[in-house]
């Protein structure tokens, strides 16, 4: 049972209550406003994402959709430059997801991957591809970096498996998949935020599991030292995650650590904040302890993604109308900043990418267009 | 070797569930948030700058590889 207060909010009561909800009456807190729409393509876009690897470029962000993947810088007053834009010589192939990374040098890569499962590695510096990644059987869902380490990234499959590389030297070092593993598509993959070793991953098996890689550290710390090639790199599964649970009744398409705890998203109209705990009796099976809900009203449907700014102040996350709801992820009971809607604005949004400090958020959407608000609570026009 | 292995696949069947799960209090939720987002901010070392990147209003370093001035031969 939760209480209520006067105004309407959903309140804890303290031990043992049922998760806190966040309401949907608006706080306003932020004020953003549309300061541009631009039409890439007909083709549905899939990804967008600011680069948060370096500080260089943290107003730069790329896009995926088709066979395509551009590159744009946000500059002052609203505008969008188009920086890059590279076009796969498969015509047939579908980008699904996309992240930054670097190479030992700083050198900052674009790294895609999509329907055919080949995942490309764009040298942005040179404007070349610096390498492609074969290996995954099917679709890549899903693409994340390791800040603390950002020549490694990580990757969700259709074919039930997540995947290390080393972008430098092209090379898979770890598989995570068998027997422990998913037993349908997975969706979403993360890095968590200060464990260099662990990640979580969901998927169409309705399920979120944390795996831990440092065992296999010395796998790869050896990645990069690697100079035979990639194919003789002894590639080690990774078959029991540390910790699995079920935390939502169908299709998780998209986690992310939030500290400790776990933000992930279903198709039940709403994103879930709850922290992992490992049962000691029971290595590997764990209890959910659900600390809150963020609700999306219209978000019944797979593939949406949310994100955070780099602090994690807050989230933005788009539902299939069009519309995006923006949330205070550190405050209880969630606090809804602002709900941002247009009148044009119609097609499901696939992902939302948070600036650095929030100032700005980017939806891609399934009609092929992007769109920028930027945040004028301060502004004095 | 055989026994460990019945353990793990013994231990990833046993699914737990998420219904009925709530042992925080909720009064703490919003302290215990933040106190695990700062805790692992901490510990969170750009790898590049050695500190956590500059926010906004500072002045960021110049660009090295200006991306604006290449022109791709695809645009």
């Amino acid at each position: 049972m939760v209480g209520e207060t006067a105004t309407g909010k959903s309140v804890g009561l303290g031990l043992g209550c049922d998760p806190v909800v966040g309401s949907l009456t608006c706080s306003k807190k932020r004020e953003y406003r549309v300061t541009n729409r631009l039409q890439e393509g007909k083709r549905p876009l899939y990804a967008v994402i600011f680069n948060f690897i370096d500080s260089r470029y943290f107003n730069v962000f790329a896009t995926v959709g088709g066979n395509r993947v551009t590159v744009y810088q946000c500059l002052e007053g609203g505008v969008i430059a188009v920086l890059q834009s590279y076009v796969d010589e498969d015509k047939d192939e579908s980008f699904y997801t996309v992240s930054w990374a670097c190479n030992v040098d700083g050198t900052p890569f674009v790294v895609a991957g999509g329907i055919n499962g080949v995942m490309r590695v764009i040298d942005a510096g040179s404007e070349k591809i610096h390498k492609s990644f074969v290996g995954h059987g099917d679709s890549v869902n899903e693409i994340r970096t390791q800040t603390l380490k950002p020549s490694l990234v990580i990757s969700a499959s259709k074919d039930e498996s997540v995947r290390l590389w080393n972008v430098h030297t092209g090379i898979c070092i770890l598989i995570f998949a068998g027997a422990g593993g998913h037993r349908n598509e997975v969706l979403s993959v993360d890095f968590h935020p200060s464990d260099i070793y662990s990640i979580a991953s969901c998927g169409m098996d309705n399920t979120v599991k944390i795996w831990s890689m440092k065992e296999f550290w010395t796998y790869v710390e050896k990645s990069f030292t690697w100079t035979d090639l990639p194919s003789k790199f002894p590639t080690k599964y990774v078959q029991f995650p540390v910790y699995n649970a079920s935390v939502h009744l169908n299709y998780v398409d998209c986690n992310r650590w939030l500290g400790d705890f776990i933000l992930s998203k279903s198709v039940d109209n709403e994103i879930i904040l709850w922290e992992p705990k490992v049962k000691e009796q029971t290595p590997g099976e764990g209890v959910v302890d659900i600390l809150q809900k963020y609700p999306v009203p219209e978000c019944d449907i797979w593939f949406i993604k949310f994100s955070c700014d780099f602090h994690f102040n807050i989230a933005a996350v788009g539902n299939r109308e069009g519309k995006i709801f923006v949330w205070e992820l550190q405050s209880s009971p969630p606090v809804l900043v602002a709900r941002l809607s247009h009148p044009q604005s119609k097609s499901p949004i696939r992902q939302t990418a948070t600036s650095f400090d929030g100032s700005t958020i980017l939806s891609c959407c399934e009609d092929g267009t992007i769109w920028r608000w930027d945040d004028v609570t301060n502004s004095s026009d | 070797m055989i026994a460990t292995k019945i353990l793990r696949e013994k231990s990833v069947r046993g699914t737990a569930s998420s219904l009925g799960a709530a042992s925080k209090p909720k009064t703490k939720v919003a302290d215990s948030i933040k106190h695990s987002v700062e805790k692992n901010k901490s510990t969170m070392k750009h790898w590049m700058n050695n500190g956590l990147p500059c926010g906004k209003g500072t002045e960021r370093p110049g660009i090295i590889y200006n991306l604006r001035k290449r022109k791709s031969k695809l645009l």
